[in-house]
């Protein structure tokens, strides 16, 4: 666990601690041979809720728990009671759950169990949820469990609501951007937004300058943060995105209804800002790989010919990559086959 | 054999040095006996009530009486000077809550001294709060920002690409200044003014330059020199985002007074022998005679200020501390609670007047601090003591009016005291003044504050 301190141990004390984890260790397994013994039976009476809420205290990641007590509620709790009662028992459901996501804020199927509840629950309130990832992301803005339950939550409220929540939600990136922009879930929540944010739009022409003023000031952004802090990733993961270069099936929204010469055009500025932070950072691989890919992007897409002089830069630029980080040979290797091969096409 | 009148150690002034190595002593089971001839807690680190200096006379006037802190042992009194002015008879409060620190100061939440809170878990005794940094009046006459951490040069609008990058880099060189390489460097420059290194080695915009050297590092000139200026300015970065978005935190109720409280109650539940309002006749090589005659022994004696620091220069600072009536919201950073609690503000030279080459430090503490009542702040200013000092305290209590956002601000009255600059020495040096004075007592620092632990499972 983050943040607790190793206490060296003398060997009476590590001794006794193993004593006491042995008596534990034998509890445990008691209580896991119970519950398979009893799911085996399809034994799922309500008397076995209390089992899984002493094996779920005990360690939330089980899933298999979780399962069963699923199967619990569905085969002998809710067909007998009324719509109002099953509000309750699922309300002091969703209190049990908010009390483990409160120690343990990244395990997947308590989210699981908690969405399970929602979808279950005759009157779900999906403000107090929104509430629960405000306080779940002030605790910790990195944490993308905490971040794709929010878009769940987002998408339920739109739904309900019959309107979208896209401007606001972009807004709420851009103030946990502006405390700490090492959040890669924070930009790629700004992608998902954005490209909504288009499409939205209806009118050809004005969806083109919609995006153009977008694709503007999120290079703007992207800019400052580039010159803050050109080694963090998370910035350049977003700028790749952003010239359309990388693992998507079909071109980004944002740049789709732009014209080849036009896109050209933005990678072409783009370049020629790598090129001044490469002059101010020499030995930023990011600058330098960027410079590459951008500039390969270029020739392929307005199906020219590589200079000579490009070539050279390009081939020195591999050089320097693979001293300052000789981990990714390879990568490089790679890349300096892929200059060959558009090279001599 | 049990002697009553002989000690392990003798300890003179709970002082914050003497109250830590009062506490580390007792802690390893000396016999330590504590003497103080005040009758509070601190010498010059403590706190006086305000209801202490003013007094109300027969005919309803507020008198000013004589407040005496003396360092236990001395004959001269530690501060003198001590003129209090009041300027709204008829506006000031009922003085009870109102707590004047006699000097005021911070912790590092990155330092030393939090470390050794949190390791004896001393920190049980105190209510601590953030303290931030605020504002600086730059020389271009804009209150502007000072410049914390990553996120503030990102998000300002009035830096270019490249001085970003430029500032970053002198961030980054600062958090490796201990890299050998480095630290070879580095030698030539360590006790030449930082002013020059930085014109040398680094290109910073003028304004964030400030910003560092009279907000980061608190300089009261320009004169401060690299050394200090590159220990000030790691320390703060490294302290911002230890706890929350602050470098610094201090304790409710006077923080030097209440650190000197927590130490001195730790030694005494170790087993600390403790004498206040104690008048002390003599002090010799292993003994201490007090007024009554009495004769106490100890194989150490520890005078009220055992190492005197040699390396700081002997200009006093004047040290105003105004009652001001209203809240100053404009004062501090909004908090989610909207309690005003501390802040620190900064005038660089010249800011203030073209005739002005020293810069004024300024701290405000509010009703969340503990210092004082609701509806009412506190304001510490210092700067360097010189034929112009009031009016350039004056000038820089007209600007703080101004931005404090509030039609009712008013300062009500001001206590106005001389400071030995050595006596501005942070917290963080006390730890090590006292770790060093343990080890010529005990032969060894590795057992200052140590005791064994057994790991428990159900320990909190």
């Amino acid at each position: 666990m983050h943040g607790i301190l190793r206490v060296k141990l003398n060997e009476e004390q590590k001794r006794l601690k193993l004593e006491k984890e042995k008596t534990k260790i034998q509890e445990y397994k008691g209580l896991i041979e119970q519950f398979q013994r009893a799911r085996q039976l399809k034994d799922y009476s309500s008397e076995k809720l209390k089992l899984t809420t002493e094996l779920l205290d005990w360690n939330p990641e089980t899933y298999s728990v979780w399962n069963y007590r699923r199967e619990i509620y569905l085969s002998s709790v809710f067909p007998n009671i009324s719509v109002n009662e099953k509000q309750d028992v699922l309300d002091k459901e969703l209190q049990y759950v908010l009390s483990k996501m409160k120690m343990f804020p990244k395990v997947y199927w308590i989210f699981n169990h908690r969405r399970w509840c929602l979808e279950n629950a005759p009157y779900p309130n999906w403000n107090y949820e929104m509430m629960i990832t405000e306080k779940l992301l002030s605790a910790d803005a990195r944490n993308f469990h905490g971040w794709h339950y929010r878009r769940y939550v987002v998408t339920q409220i739109e739904k309900q609501g019959n309107y979208d929540l896209a401007g606001k939600e972009l807004q709420y990136t851009s103030s946990a951007i502006a405390t700490n922009f090492s959040n890669f879930s924070a930009w790629h929540n700004r992608t998902k937004l954005l490209e909504f944010i288009i499409k939205k739009e209806t009118d050809p022409e004005l969806r083109r300058q919609l995006a153009q003023k977008i694709l503007q000031e999120e290079l703007d952004t992207i800019h400052q943060a580039a010159f803050t802090d050109p080694d963090d990733s998370s910035i350049w993961i977003y700028h790749r995105w952003l010239m359309g270069h990388c693992n998507q099936v079909g071109a980004p929204p944002i740049l789709s209804v732009l014209s080849t010469e036009e896109r050209i055009q933005y990678i072409a500025q783009e370049i020629q800002l790598l090129e001044e932070l490469h002059e101010l950072e020499p030995e930023n691989k990011w600058c330098c790989e960027l410079l590459i890919e951008y500039g390969l992007l270029i020739r392929i897409l307005s199906n020219q010919k590589t200079t000579k002089q490009e070539q050279t830069t390009w081939v020195s630029l591999i050089h320097t990559l693979q001293q300052v980080d000789p981990q990714r040979q390879g990568r490089y290797q790679y890349l300096l086959k892929k200059i060959e091969t558009i090279t001599n096409a | 054999m049990q002697d009553s009148n002989s000690f392990d150690v003798i300890l003179l002034g709970t002082n914050l040095v003497n109250s830590i190595l009062s506490s580390a002593c007792a802690w390893t089971n000396l016999k330590v006996l504590h003497i103080d001839e005040n009758p509070f807690y601190g010498e010059v680190d403590g706190s006086f009530g305000l209801r202490d200096v003013l007094n109300v006379s027969e005919t309803g006037d507020r008198e000013v009486e004589n407040l005496c802190v003396k360092r236990t042992g001395e004959d001269a009194p530690a501060l003198q000077d001590i003129k209090v002015e009041i300027l709204e008879k008829d506006m000031l409060p009922s003085l009870k809550g109102i707590t004047i620190e006699l000097i005021p100061k911070e912790m590092y939440a990155g330092g030393s001294l939090v470390e050794l809170l949190s390791k004896t878990k001393i920190y049980k005794y105190l209510l601590l709060k953030p303290q931030r940094s605020f504002r600086f009046y730059a020389s271009n006459k804009e209150w502007t920002k000072v410049p914390e951490s990553r996120a503030d040069i990102f998000n300002d609008k009035t830096l270019s690409l490249t001085h970003k990058r430029l500032i970053m880099r002198f961030m980054k060189y600062v958090s490796s200044i201990d890299d050998e390489q480095n630290q070879e460097q580095l030698k030539q420059w360590l006790s030449r003014p930082f002013h020059d290194f930085l014109k040398e080695n680094f290109e910073l915009p003028q304004s964030i330059q400030e910003g560092i050297v009279y907000g980061l590092c608190q300089a009261l000139d320009s004169k401060i020199s690299t050394q200090r200026a590159l220990e000030k300015i790691k320390k703060y970065f490294q302290s911002f985002a230890t706890y929350g978005d602050y470098s610094y935190l201090i304790a409710m109720y006077g923080t030097g007074s209440e650190l000197c409280q927590g130490f001195c109650r730790s030694s005494a539940v170790m087993g600390g022998t403790f004498m206040l309002a104690q008048k002390v006749n003599k002090v010799e090589a292993t003994s201490v005679e007090l007024g009554e005659g009495k004769k106490l022994w100890a194989k150490h004696i520890v005078p009220s200020q055992a190492i005197k620091m040699t390396n700081i220069s002997e200009t006093s600072v004047r040290q105003r501390c105004l009652l001001v009536r209203g809240k100053c919201p404009g004062l501090f950073h909004q908090n989610l609670f909207l309690l005003s609690e501390a802040s620190q503000l900064h005038f660089v030279p010249y800011s203030l007047g073209d005739k002005w080459p020293n810069s004024v430090q300024a701290r405000v503490l509010g009703v969340g601090a503990g210092s004082c009542p609701e509806g009412y702040t506190l304001w510490y200013l210092q700067t360097l003591e010189c034929e112009y000092s009031c009016e350039l305290l004056a000038s820089a209590t007209n600007k703080l009016i101004e931005l404090s956002h509030s039609e009712d601000t008013k300062p009500l009255m001001y206590a106005d005291m001389l400071i030995d600059q050595r006596d501005l020495a942070d917290y963080d040096i006390a730890v090590e003044t006292a770790k060093q004075l343990y080890g010529k007592i005990t032969g060894s620092t590795d057992s200052f504050f140590q005791r064994d632990t057994v790991l428990d499972d159900d320990d909190e």
